[in-house]
């Protein structure tokens, strides 16, 4: 019973004494015999692991991203970007790295991947202007100008002095979005005049059934629908 | 007279609406990325804005144009306010500088260094003694307006403060943050009377009405909230 108390006394108040305690009741059986070095190394093991681990991930996360960012500018993008997606498991609450991934994966064209990554970046940190200008450009490759629009002034909100924001993308979306708008104004009418053709050609055909209807009136019928017609007529 | 109101926007245009009709009565073009902010003199003879190099422009209601340019050499100009007396004009700068302007001379009176983040909004009590500023650092600031002396740093907003407004009563103002919380806080003591949690995301701008019986404040989250304010 001794090394069990030693393995009790090398773990520290933490977390991992719950997790230690299941590894210590299993392990209890076979304790009596000679494993007893075993016990008490696992136990050192995984104090250090935990109190390593806060330290280590955010360092390791910064030189993923350092590595990325190396990588990107190599136009290496894919290698950059699982650079950073590993970079983004160790340090899931960094809207940066959500945002550079979303650049990268816009000039990879893979647009709905970015519009994501920008949308995760802005709500990590919805008052940082630049994730809601790289969303803005997510949506505008993907061809939500409306929204693009949307983005891009919620930036300026934030940011104001950015001039290039302001002459540049701003601009540039309230452009294609008029065309847009245009373009859509025109589909409609055209839809509009498809309609009133079809509905003309509706009554036309109307009238053909009326005019037969009448044609057959002479000859007794008992549809609903004819007697409907004779009464008009 | 007519009621009216003034509208800056991202496409240039100053643009003055009549309330009760709710029609447009003008638009003036102030040249791209021109403007940012308006704010009514108390006569409702100017529009002041605040434009990209950090010059003040007064517009004339009536005439559409600039009447007059006063220059802080500073940064963009992200906030500004006439005091209620007529005398002065106060903006914040994006880099928090607070320049106060003597109307009546047309000099600079005062240049404020109280904060070191964007200056999103500012306010004048309504004896236009006391100048209240609302900055991305998440304090709000008092200061003395003749003497430019700090009167109180008021902090207890957990994010930029984004709007801040003075109760007609000249004891009491609102404060709006990125935090979701509009704050009512007492003038003469500096602290905090009222929190309200009533939005689900930040709340851009904060108002009294004429007689500080109620309070309107406007949010991300979509929604204008009213609240009773019984002070």
């Amino acid at each position: 019973m001794a090394t069990s108390f030693g393995w009790k006394r090398k773990l520290p108040q933490n977390v991992a004494q719950k997790r230690a305690a299941i590894f210590d009741e299993s392990n209890q059986k076979p304790n009596i015999s000679e494993d007893e070095p075993f016990e008490v190394d696992w136990g050192v093991l995984l104090v250090k692991r935990g109190v390593m681990s806060i330290e280590d991930t955010v360092i390791k996360s910064k030189r993923l991203e350092d590595e990325g960012v190396a990588l990107a500018e190599q136009q290496r993008y894919w290698e950059a970007i699982t650079r950073w997606n590993e970079a983004i498991s160790l340090t899931p609450n960094n809207e940066k790295l959500f945002e550079m991934k979303s650049q990268i994966l816009l000039e990879l064209h893979e647009l709905f991947p970015a519009i994501e990554a920008a949308e995760k970046s802005v709500s990590l940190n919805p008052r940082w202007y630049v994730s809601h200008q790289t969303l803005g450009r997510a949506q505008m490759g993907f061809g939500d100008v409306e929204m693009g629009v949307r983005s891009f002034s919620k930036a300026i909100l934030l940011q104001p002095d950015d001039l290039e924001m302001w002459t540049e993308d701003l601009q540039w979306a309230w452009k294609l979005r008029e065309q847009k708008r245009n373009q859509d104004r025109e589909d409609s009418t055209q839809e509009s005049n498809n309609l009133e053709l079809y509905a003309a050609d509706l009554e036309h055909e109307n009238n053909m059934e009326a005019a037969i209807l009448k044609c057959n009136k002479k000859e007794p019928v008992n549809d609903t629908r004819s007697s409907l017609v004779s009464d008009d007529t | 007279m007519q009621t009216v109101a003034a509208s800056s926007s991202l496409d240039s245009h100053i643009r003055i609406w009549d309330l009760e009709s709710g029609k447009q009565l003008k638009a003036i073009d102030c040249g791209p990325v021109d403007t940012w902010t308006v704010a009514f003199s108390p006569d409702s003879r100017f529009i002041a804005t605040g434009s990209h190099a950090g010059k003040i422009n007064l517009i004339g209601v009536e005439s559409g144009k600039k009447e007059s340019a006063l220059d802080t050499r500073g940064k963009f100009t992200m906030s500004i306010a006439y005091s209620p007396d007529g005398h002065y004009i106060a903006c914040g700068a994006i880099d928090g500088i607070i320049n106060i302007f003597d109307l009546t001379t047309g000099k600079l009176l005062h240049t404020l260094e109280g904060h070191a983040m964007p200056i999103r909004s500012l306010t004048f009590s309504p004896d236009s003694q006391l100048l209240i500023t609302a900055s991305d650092d998440n304090h709000i600031k008092m200061y003395d307006v003749q003497h430019a002396n700090l009167a109180g740093t008021l902090s207890g907003h957990g994010s930029w403060v984004l709007g801040v407004s003075f109760c007609p009563d000249n004891t009491h103002f609102v404060s709006s943050s990125s935090d979701k919380t509009v704050k009512v806080w007492d003038a003469g003591s500096r602290q905090c009377v009222q929190t309200f949690y009533e939005h689900n995301d930040q709340v851009w701008g904060v108002k009294y009405n004429a007689t500080g019986s109620k309070i309107v404040s406007v949010s991300d989250d979509k929604s204008i909230i009213v609240y009773n304010c019984p002070l």
